[in-house]
């Protein structure tokens, strides 16, 4: 019994030490101040095991198709290019700026994930975004197809030159297929 | 006196407000539908067009589509980008005479997508 009360009371303290830090505002909130180690793996674990449970069940649809490129790279360039750069580009204001830094996506996955697990994630942090990282839930102004278009656009990205992705990306006369 | 009160009370005798005020409002309503309306469209594709320029094509002038991997999505997307700039013929709006060529290239050819990504 007097082992219950102690840690009642232990874990009371803690609760209200965490209150006054959080009421206190001495948390350094600023994107130019990185996470301690332990809230970054904290994070990041959360949000990986987040996702991969989401996104277990979402049907690839066919995306080796050119017109989706041609769509897909238009917006990409429009809506990420920003963020997550172009061929060429190894940073802008917003990808050193942000924080958590946005991934390179013109550079090659370096995760053991395959080509359609990979498709199935971005397709859902396309759609859903992540909280507090920047990231917008784009599926809120954008429907699947077009979310889909992006995706097979990003599967070819990292073997893109500069010069493929400007054709690939100016929108220009070519056909709107979406 | 003239007070936020006194809209207010404007607004609720609306009918005593002469009809050429009465048509202001209505078209002022009318305008700010209008902008509503139109802000609900930010997103189509067709929106962005009007920002963004041609495709450069100089990289692909010259370029024999029977040296293409044709089975190569982005090469496709990529020709029917520039059909105009490498045959100089005007290419249909949805492709399809690209595709055409394709077909005609691709029972030719079918090598690695790496030999044929032109470089910048």
């Amino acid at each position: 019994m007097n082992t219950i009360k102690i840690v009642g009371i232990f874990a009371c303290v803690v609760l209200i030490v965490v209150a006054m830090f959080v009421w206190s505002g001495l948390y350094p909130i600023g994107a130019d101040v990185p996470h301690y180690r332990v809230t970054h793996w904290l994070l990041e674990t959360l949000r990986e095991r987040a996702i991969n449970r989401a996104d277990r069940e979402i049907t690839l649809p066919l995306l080796d198709d050119p017109t989706m490129l041609l769509a897909g790279g238009a917006d990409y360039n429009d809506m990420c290019a920003s963020c997550h750069l172009r061929p060429g580009k190894r940073e802008s204001d917003f990808s050193v700026g942000l924080y958590p830094s946005p991934p390179d996506l013109t550079a090659r996955s370096s995760t053991d994930r395959g080509r359609e697990d990979e498709a199935r994630r971005q397709f859902w942090i396309i759609k859903h975004g992540i909280k507090a990282s920047g990231m917008p839930a784009w599926g809120k102004t954008h429907d699947d197809d077009r979310i889909w278009a992006m995706v097979a656009f990003l599967r070819e990205l990292p073997e893109l030159s500069s010069a493929q992705y400007q054709i690939l990306t100016a929108r220009g006369d070519a056909p709107m297929p979406m | 006196m003239f007070g936020p009160m006194n809209i207010v009370i404007e607004v609720f005798q609306f009918k005593r407000i002469s009809i050429v005020t009465q048509r202001t409002f209505v078209y002022l309503l009318a305008f700010l539908s209008l902008l509503l309306a139109a802000s609900t469209y930010a997103h189509d594709p067709a929106e962005h067009a009007k920002e963004v320029g041609q495709p450069d094509c100089s990289s692909m002038k010259g370029v024999d589509p029977a040296q293409m991997d044709m089975k190569d999505p982005v090469m496709q997307a990529m020709m029917q980008k520039c059909m105009k700039d490498m045959h100089g013929k005007s290419g249909s709006k949805d492709g399809s005479a690209a595709t055409d060529q394709h077909e005609e290239a691709s029972a030719n050819t079918a090598q690695p997508k790496a030999e044929h990504q032109h470089s910048e």
